[in-house]
């Protein structure tokens, strides 16, 4: 009895048409995004040109060493030519933003080295500590999710209050509590930085704290959410185990809001990198953007604030790449 | 049909007694919670293999919990007790979950309504079925692939081996139910147990699926199968058990307990249905002694000009894949006072036929025009001083209220137009509104979450006439409702038609419906109108062949009158 052919026969030109149209599709999404990536970068480096202006004063002081330096005269009106900033703001503007096309991001006045080794230098102890904290969060997140999902009404509220305690967790504070118990007390791990996986410890468990809060509130939600959904019923009538409707099912549901939070949840690590690096003297991006600040050094803030936008602009790309994999709806339905 | 089914019933009984129940349910009851009332009370039946019961009833009644109790599903903090649940020789309450997991999907199947959310939407149907071999056999890849396309073969899904790489998402409603019965069913179960196997289908997929069943039940399964809609039960069932509070209240052969049914509720449930009641009678008892049975010819006379007029309508829609002709030429003429049926299944265009009748959708091509001025298309400005003549009524009124407004405050904002939402204000106005659509005035200061599904659609309905319209535009607004609730709002809306003398574009996919309201009916099939004319010259003589597949796929009232042989 086939009464309704034009159903099945839209159904499969629909198939027909959305295979087509993935390959198309994925050309045109990417390119978008590319555009979207540009325009963030010259935000951000609009921004920081105009915010770093805003503090007060003198960038030709800042260059030949702050304040307490003493500088004559002369010397601050050389030092404003050398650099342009005797120009009108606007010419300063456009003069930069150049440079940054040709690759060029200018010396570092604290430094006296060019900013991309600078940052080339620090980037990697950052990238370490992120990615790591981002991996502990998650596999802190998906343990208490799925022990208080599974584990009755009582672990629900336990899961839940722990997820919004560590979320409200300030880094300052869980770096020095951490320090205190595992380094004074129980002289466990070191406080400073050390080579090796151990130093590595307690700055990644302090990014990775509250942020394991974050993403196990959504996770827990949606894992919930997914183990009542008839789905999940229908599995077990096919007598699936506890486990399976776990690994097979409930899981990737419950991923999916963590994995679009993912991207974030890095631009939030690098800020809490900041913080944990000055506590734990890592070298690495944070510390060196806090001392840049500091000295006033321009190009050296500017060069950071443009490579953390690019790092969060991949990341955001990355994270929505893997959304697509993990949820293949996202793919057909029409942008 | 085949000659074993047009048996009677005490030539199957007796066909069937020898071999021993497959399942046997005595005394199941099941309570949530310690205190609570039990949802199952006190249940017994039996199932021998190659028999169908039905447990029919409405929601709440206990039928989908009875179901899930039989594969060790119930939920978390049900409390069951029974005298004894045996299946297939062994008692299934001291089961252990292993030995749960073992009976589920290979011995038991269990088939739940609705596809699109019963089938895991992130995998592809190959899999979800490949899980069921995969848990109870030792098969390699290969050849539980090999599996998987017979099931789907089986299950008369067409080319398999694409469909199996496909998730339920991206298939037709009609293909994602065979391919969630072929899960269940691929390993042959003795039982199948189906909770609303057909809700939500359109009648032509219904029909298959229903053969599907049927060549299950041939095969020797046991069937047990849940639904609220008699005319599925009347045609596919052995017997029948009518559950009602947990118990149940009547069971017999399926001719006995819908042909002569001996309890009250049966016989109300049955009266309810609309395809069993002419135009012009009410579908409740108490409307029915209330009111006269109206003549129904007076309605049809075509008094000069037409209440709403729809004339050569095009609209299509660009989709990635490609243009869709949604609408194609229609011309529909709605006359005063009477009701105008435009039936068809899903997609065929209906909804966007009413969208652009209500203004919301403007027309590729064609006009409308309503009480005989130009309606369609015209800018909104021009048409918003006459809005309040046109209203609407929803398939899903619950979605179409604001949740935080309180009853009072939804029927308020009816009636001023937007301009005010004071209860107080508004209150007698209000309250008579309430009367109107037979609700208890005191609602008004509820929220709209807390109500029974027919107490939002009489609130839905109270809205679309609080700014006193001529014409209503009722898009599938009974689709989603039991049938006593389903009988009540149809009885109200025909009294509405009287008292106010409205006019009633009316649509819907259930042509028992269609057939109870209508004075005259529009059939549509992608997106053109194939058939029109006067409701009982259509039903008892179609002449578009579509028009004839359609009734013919529909269960007839003397599905219910006891059979011959």
């Amino acid at each position: 009895m086939t009464l309704g052919p034009g159903t099945e026969v839209e159904a499969a030109l629909e198939s027909a048409a959305s295979t087509r149209r993935s390959g198309r599709g994925a050309v045109r999404w990417l390119s978008t995004r590319l555009a979207g990536l540009l325009f963030v970068l010259w935000a951000a480096a609009t921004l920081t040109f105009f915010a770093i202006r805003l503090i007060p004063g003198d960038p030709a002081q800042a260059i030949l060493g702050g304040p307490g330096s003493q500088a004559s005269a002369a010397a601050l009106a050389q030092a404003r030519a050398e650099y342009g900033l005797d120009q009108p703001l606007i010419l300063q503007y456009l003069g930069q933003l150049g440079r940054y096309v040709t690759g060029d991001f200018g010396t570092s006045y604290s430094l006296h080295e060019s900013v991309v080794q600078a940052i080339g230098q620090q980037l990697g102890g950052t990238l370490v500590l992120a990615v790591a904290s981002l991996a502990v969060a998650w596999v802190l997140a998906l343990a208490v999710a799925v022990f208080s999902v599974r584990a009755g009404r009582a672990a629900w509220a336990v899961g839940n209050g722990l997820e919004i305690v560590s979320a409200a967790v300030p880094h300052f504070w869980l770096a020095t509590v951490l320090i205190l118990l595992f380094s004074s007390t129980l002289g466990w791990l070191p406080a400073i930085n050390v080579p090796g996986p151990v130093g590595l410890v307690l700055p990644v468990v302090t990014l990775a704290v509250p942020l394991a809060g974050f993403l196990g509130q959504v996770m827990r939600e949606s894992l919930l959410n997914a183990l009542h959904s008839p789905f999940v019923l229908s599995a077990r009538a096919r007598g699936e185990s506890e486990v399976g409707v776990l690994v097979r099912h409930a899981l990737r549901h419950a991923a999916l809001p963590a994995i679009s939070l993912s991207g974030w949840a890095f631009g939030s690590l690098v800020s809490g990198a900041v913080v944990v690096e000055t506590i734990f003297a890592r070298p690495g991006i944070g510390r060196t953007l806090l001392r840049a600040v500091q000295e006033r050094d321009v190009p050296l803030v500017s060069g950071i604030v443009l490579v953390v936008a690019l790092a969060y602009c991949l990341v955001t790309v990355a994270s929505e790449v893997l959304d697509r994999v993990a949820d293949p709806r996202l793919a057909e339905s029409p942008r | 049909m085949s000659e074993t089914t047009s048996h009677s019933a005490a030539d199957r009984a007796s066909a069937a007694a020898p071999s021993p129940a497959l399942l046997t349910v005595s005394g199941l009851s099941v309570r949530f919670g310690r205190t609570a009332p039990p949802v199952v009370d006190d249940v017994s039946f039996e199932i021998r293999p190659g028999e169908c019961l039905a447990l029919v009833g409405e929601s709440g009644s206990g039928k989908s919990v009875t179901a899930r109790t039989l594969v060790g599903l119930t939920g978390g903090d049900a409390r069951v007790s029974a005298e004894s649940l045996v299946f297939d020789g062994a008692p299934l309450l001291s089961a252990s979950a292993a030995a749960w997991r073992r009976i589920r999907g290979a011995r038991i199947g269990f088939v739940l309504q609705d596809a699109l959310v019963s089938l895991d939407p992130l995998r592809t149907v190959g899999r979800e079925i490949d899980d069921a071999l995969r848990l109870h056999t030792r098969l390699g890849a290969a050849d539980r692939h090999r599996r998987v396309i017979d099931a789907l073969t089986d299950a008369g899904v067409p080319d398999p081996a694409l469909r199996a790489g496909q998730r339920a998402g991206q298939l037709s409603g009609g293909l994602r139910q065979r391919a969630l019965i072929a899960s269940a069913v691929v390993l042959n179960p003795s039982l199948v147990i189906a909770d609303e196997p057909t809700t939500a289908l359109d009648v032509g997929v219904q029909q298959q699926v229903l053969g599907l069943l049927e060549k299950l039940r041939a095969g020797g399964t046991g069937l047990l199968l849940i639904s609220h809609d008699l005319s599925l039960v009347a045609r596919v069932a052995d017997r029948v058990a009518v559950m009602r509070d947990g118990r149940i209240v009547e069971t017999g052969a399926t001719e006995a307990v819908l042909g002569d049914p001996q309890q009250e509720y049966t016989k109300t449930l049955l009266a309810a249905v609309p395809w069993s009641q002419a135009r012009g009678t009410r579908l409740t008892v108490e409307a029915r002694a209330a009111a006269e049975t109206r003549a129904v010819t007076d309605r049809d006379d075509a008094h000069g000009s037409a209440a709403l007029e729809i004339t050569d309508v095009s609209k299509a829609f660009r989709t990635p894949a490609g243009t869709l002709q949604a609408v194609r030429d229609v011309s529909l003429r709605l006359e005063p006072g009477t009701t105008l049926g435009l039936v068809g299944e899903s997609g065929s265009g209906k909804s966007t036929t009413a969208r652009i009748a209500l203004g919301l959708l403007a027309p590729d091509a064609g006009q409308v025009r309503l009480l005989d001025q130009e309606w369609a298309p015209l800018p909104e400005r021009e048409r918003r001083p006459r809005r309040h003549l046109l209203g609407a009524v929803y398939q899903d009124a619950l979605s179409s209220f604001d949740p935080r407004w309180s009853v009072g405050g939804i029927l308020t904002d009816a009636l001023t137009g937007g301009a005010s939402r004071s209860i107080r204000r508004y209150e007698d106005e209000v309250a008579a509104l309430l009367r109107s659509v037979g609700l208890n005035p005191d609602l008004m200061r509820r929220r709209t979450h807390g109500l029974s599904g027919g107490q939002r659609q009489r609130v839905s309905i109270a809205r679309a006439i609080a700014p006193g319209p001529r014409v209503l535009i009722c898009d599938e607004p009974v689709s989603s409702l039991d049938v006593s609730v389903q009988a009540q709002v149809l009885d109200l809306l025909d009294e509405l038609q009287e008292q106010r003398n409205l006019s009633y574009l009316f649509i819907s996919h259930d042509l028992g419906v269609i057939r109870h309201i209508s004075d005259r009916v529009a059939v549509m099939s992608e997106g053109r109108i194939v058939e029109t004319g006067a409701t009982e010259t259509v039903f008892s003589d179609p002449r578009h062949p579509y028009t004839r597949r359609l009734l013919t796929a529909v269960p007839h009232r003397r599905d219910l009158t006891p059979r011959q042989s």
